[in-house]
């Protein structure tokens, strides 16, 4: 159990900068997510933490201790990998004890033959096999300990994998996308047993993911990476409302935010598809609305929106309505609530408001503009 | 409709197309392996002789001779002990040299072609070289040698005894003889076996290593027994098999060193078979030693195989 800190970390393969200067803390017994799209430096991050990758410049202290230098099998840290990386030639038993035997017997106790005269090394040994046990069975994977990795499918070898990390008590837990293979209902179940352990052991835990729903629903705090940079880090009720990037509002929330392009006109004014709106922007011009797709509503006057439906998706709890609005770049997602199944078919014309204060304003750079203090009077 | 005659059916047809196909390769396979080993084997009961018209049936007696007489024993003893000599030593000196040219960061191909350099070299034309090296009184080792006399080496017997008496004669004495030949063959084929075990390496994946470290294996030699070893099994069981068969083989070095002395303490199985079916021209005898041979290593192979299907583990 311990604090992890990363200072200013950049790390260059060659020319290529794939990180440059990521700062995080992460409290005791947090837990973090560390989303992205595929090639942000997750991995690398994570390895660099691990003591498996040396950063290019900055430090990482875990507690109060700087463990720059120090190597991976020092930082008692335990990791899954994203390619498993389980040793072929054991079997799944073997696999998930080998962290247990490297670190609880001796040199002398593992040897095959002078190993079983030591003293205290069957108890030590039979320990071992009980908690291999246990681990497999919170994991689901009992009846699979005498086979070999080889034998096993995707989610199963994600399961060893994640068996190996856990029968440990490390400070931290480092998860490199550990569920990405499973199937939805396991991928669930194996969400609230990481969160529930997460719990239990009131150890750190940091999970790399690509799925935002996934550390939306685990997380204590989540940090937004992109192109070897941290957008954003916050809960995710932060990051879902209050997006400081327009990158970060476009990652989190499924279906997608809606981003309207506007124009901030001399007076403050926000003007979307040439028509004054009752939005005032701040001291910084508004090029973007950010709108999540549920902080739209119909409406019968002064809409901000009208389009033609274009497509009706139907997910029985929610409908999603995928509008054309003329002049807009691309469609705009509304989603209704279930009682308005029927009502709605493609070809429709819907009108739309929506609260201002769920409106977010980015500038042309793509950083939150905060909106004038009118705006919110109006409303 | 009309009956489709059973041989017209496609499938028939396409059977016995594919029989034809294969005729032409079966018929050499058998030509070419499985004739030579049977004539071989048949001439190995008879005392023919190249030249002669007829030929003599003399049932077991070359089999016997191999085993009772002493020069065919000799034989055997050379063979089996070079053969444990060089394969154990070549296979670990090759693994030793892999690891090394992978732990290294610069220079890793210039060792990499200095250790394959003997492997390209012809062995008949290195032979050549080593007479020179190994020659009594005149050759590079023992005037090396000689020149630690007067020191502290002297403090080892057996360099005090070769000061005193002459430094041994490597090729000619019977208590040499053999282990030099085994010294050459190692120093011959470790850069072979080092390259097929690089190339094992390469298959390793690296994050196995990550791991290990994660899992707290700190040394290079835990680190070795948990991974390398275990992954490198099915090209050690190659190599171990390529380097039996070689070193059984081994003929050039004989025949340009000592013709099979001092005392056939060097008298291996295939300049037997040259010495006795070509040179003497007892045809007879040497397709005995040669069914002898066949028969070695066929035991080898089945051998190695069946402790392997148990022991490795293939990916
Ligand atoms: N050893 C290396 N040498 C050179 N470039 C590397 C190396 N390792 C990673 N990279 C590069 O660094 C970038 C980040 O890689 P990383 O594995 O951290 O991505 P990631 O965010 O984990 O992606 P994914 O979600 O697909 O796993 C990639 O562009 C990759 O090509
Ligand atoms: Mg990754």
């Amino acid at each position: 159990m311990a604090t992890l800190e990363l200072k200013d970390i950049t790390k260059s393969f060659g020319d290529t900068d794939i990180l440059r200067g990521v700062s995080l803390e992460i409290a005791d017994g947090e837990f973090l997510s560390l989303v992205g799209p595929s090639g942000c430096g997750k991995s690398t991050l994570l390895r660099i933490l691990a003591g498996l990758e040396s950063q290019s410049a900055g430090s990482v202290h875990i507690g109060e201790a700087c463990v720059d230098g120090r190597r991976a099998a020092d930082r008692d840290l335990a990791m899954v990998f994203q390619s498993y990386a389980l040793y072929p030639h054991l079997t799944v038993a073997e696999n998930i004890a080998v962290p247990l035997t490297m670190r609880r017997l001796r040199r002398a106790d593992r040897l095959p033959l002078m190993g079983a005269l030591m003293p205290g090394v069957r108890r030590r040994r039979a320990d071992i096999v009980r908690t291999v046990r246990e681990a497999a069975e919170i994991l689901d994977i009992a009846a699979l300990l005498d086979r070999k990795p080889g034998q096993l499918s995707g989610g199963q070898r994600q399961r060893v994998a994640l068996g190996r990390a856990l029968v440990r008590d490390p400070a931290a837990f480092l998860l490199d996308e550990p569920l990405s293979n499973l199937d939805a209902k396991m991928r669930v179940h194996m969400r609230a047993e990481i969160a529930q352990l997460n719990r239990r052991l009131g150890a750190t835990f940091v999970y790399v993911t690509h799925d935002q729903a996934e550390a939306m629903t685990m997380s204590d705090r989540i940090a937004v990476m992109m192109d070897g940079e941290l957008l954003q880090v916050g809960t995710p009720d932060e990051l879902y409302d209050d997006p400081a990037d327009i990158r970060v509002a476009r990652f989190i929330g499924s279906p997608a935010i809606n981003l309207l392009p506007v124009e901030t006109d001399g007076a403050g004014v926000i003007r979307l598809t040439g028509r004054a709106t009752v939005l005032r922007a701040g001291p910084v011009p508004v090029a973007y609305l950010g709108i999540r797709p549920e902080a739209l509503e119909p409406c019968d006057r002064d809409p901000l929106l009208s389009g033609r439906a274009r497509l009706v998706e139907n997910l029985g709890s929610d409908l999603f309505v995928q509008l054309d609005v003329p002049e807009m770049p691309e469609t705009v997602t509304v989603r209704l609530p279930s009682d308005a199944r029927g009502k709605i078919a493609a070809g429709d014309l819907m009108h739309l408001r929506v609260r201002p204060d769920r409106v977010r304003g980015f500038d042309s750079m793509g950083l939150a503009a905060p909106f004038g203090a009118e705006a919110l009077a109006d409303a | 409709m009309p009956d489709t005659p059973r041989l017209n059916r496609p499938e028939h047809r396409q059977a016995r197309a594919g029989s034809a196909l294969i005729a032409p390769a079966v018929l050499l396979l058998l030509v070419i392996l499985i004739l030579p080993v049977a004539v071989a084997a048949i001439l190995s009961f008879s005392d023919y002789t190249l030249g002669r018209s007829g030929i003599g049936w003399v049932g077991l007696k070359n089999y016997a001779d191999i085993f009772t007489r002493s020069s065919y024993r000799k034989m055997i003893t050379a063979t089996v002990l070079y053969v444990l000599v060089t394969v154990p030593v070549s296979v670990a000196l090759g693994l030793g040299a892999a690891l090394l040219i992978r732990s290294v960061r610069i220079g890793a191909s210039f060792y990499r072609t200095v250790y394959f350099l003997p492997v390209m070299a012809s062995l008949l034309a290195m032979a050549i070289v080593w007479e020179f090296a190994l020659h009594p009184s005149l050759g590079l080792v023992n005037r090396t040698l000689a020149q630690g006399c007067g020191t502290w080496l002297e403090g080892w017997p057996w360099f005090a005894r070769g000061c005193a008496e002459g430094f041994p004669l490597w090729l000619s004495d019977r208590d040499y003889a053999l282990w030099t030949l085994a010294f050459i063959g190692i120093w011959q084929s470790f850069g072979f076996n080092m390259v097929l075990y690089l190339a094992g390496l390469t298959s390793v994946p690296r994050d196995l290593y990550a791991a290990a470290e994660m899992d707290g294996v700190r040394s290079g030699w835990a680190r070795f027994r948990l991974i390398t070893w275990p992954m490198l099994g099915p090209t050690t069981v190659f190599v171990v098999t390529i380097s039996t068969i070689r070193s059984f083989q081994v003929f050039d070095t004989v025949e340009a060193l000592t013709h099979g002395g001092p005392a056939k303490s060097t008298y291996v199985m295939i300049y037997a078979i040259y010495e006795k079916g070509i040179a003497q021209n007892l045809v007879g005898m040497g397709a005995a030693i040669t069914v002898l041979f066949l028969g070695f290593v066929m035991l080898i192979s089945v051998a190695q195989r069946r402790f392997v299907e148990r022991k490795v583990h293939y990916a």
